[in-house]
């Protein structure tokens, strides 16, 4: 009897609330990553906790492989970058961010297919070496975001943004997240 | 105070490429963009390692590897002729330079 009655609630409920609409839809931290075939940011660790440190003059990158939510409603996303700066307490951090679909033949993984860097703008780091600050960008749905859509496999690729960051040091990766607007 | 601890560690980036060089003067020439570059991105990557924080810009520090070349380059004459004689006759360029530097980590309890 409750199974039906939550059958009938979810017959009723507009497809809107049940969509990832404002919700998280993925948390992935640098271990789940791929690195990419040279400059590639580094595992270290940092009171035991695992981090990815993006060098301040290279231009390192992580690359993960991802399969786009269910429940993702075909929106644009924000992406959350959560990093330190080793030995940084001045300046500022910057990211990029790239998609790429992996759908049914439409990559051929011989090669990169990335849609243009969306770039987090560069921002004041935290006063304190280990203090993690979370920048965010906006990215919207269609060719910024390789046109990825529901259920299918598609890549994200971070690097630092190097030309217009000033922070010195490495920044240390901590976690990202993927969240539909 | 935190950067006369550090100037050592970018006096003795600045004398190293110097001597990578190969240049028989007791300081060379000035440093390349390149050497310069690589004393730069060392520092901070060493600084990164040991955690050691830095309330500078990357711009500024650059800044101050620039400034420490050129400090070296207008005293260079002056350095050479710090060293009592016979050591200024007897040693090397490359033996100079490190004495500096050993007496620059010394002063100043650079233990990298």
């Amino acid at each position: 009897m409750k199974r039906l009655a939550q059958f009938l609630i979810a017959l009723l409920l507009p497809a809107q609330l049940l969509a990832a609409t404002g919700q998280t839809l993925i948390i992935i931290g640098g271990q789940a990553s791929e690195p990419p075939s040279s400059n590639y940011a580094t595992f270290d660790t940092r009171n035991s906790e695992a981090v990815w440190d993006f060098d301040t003059t290279t231009s390192e990158c992580l690359v993960w492989k991802l399969v786009m939510p269910r429940n993702y409603a075909g929106g644009g996303v924000t992406v959350y970058v959560h990093a330190a700066l080793s030995s940084a307490t001045s300046g500022t951090l910057g990211w990029l961010v790239s998609f790429e679909r992996v759908s049914d033949s439409q990559q051929d993984i011989d090669s990169d297919g990335f849609a243009s860097a969306q770039t987090v703008t560069a921002a004041t780091v935290p006063g304190t070496s280990g203090h993690v600050s979370i920048l965010n960008v906006a990215v919207s749905n269609g060719a910024n975001m390789d046109s990825v859509a529901v259920g299918e496999a598609f890549r994200l690729k971070l690097c630092r943004d190097v030309a217009n960051d000033n922070a010195a040091g490495d920044a240390e990766l901590y976690m990202v997240e993927i969240k539909e607007q | 105070m935190r950067f006369l601890r550090q100037f050592p560690a970018l006096l003795a980036g600045a004398v190293l490429c110097l001597l990578a060089q190969a240049v028989p003067a007791l300081l060379a020439e000035v440093l390349p963009e390149d050497a310069r570059f690589a004393v730069w991105a060392r520092f901070m990557s060493d600084g990164s390692a040991t955690r050691e924080e830095f309330k500078l810009t990357k711009d500024e520090i650059r800044a101050a590897v620039d400034g420490v070349d050129d400090y070296l380059e207008s005293a260079k004459t002056g350095v050479d002729t710090a060293f009592p004689k016979p050591a200024r006759d007897v040693l090397t360029p490359k033996q100079k330079a490190r004495l500096v530097l050993d007496v620059a980590r010394a002063r100043w309890e650079v233990t990298q």
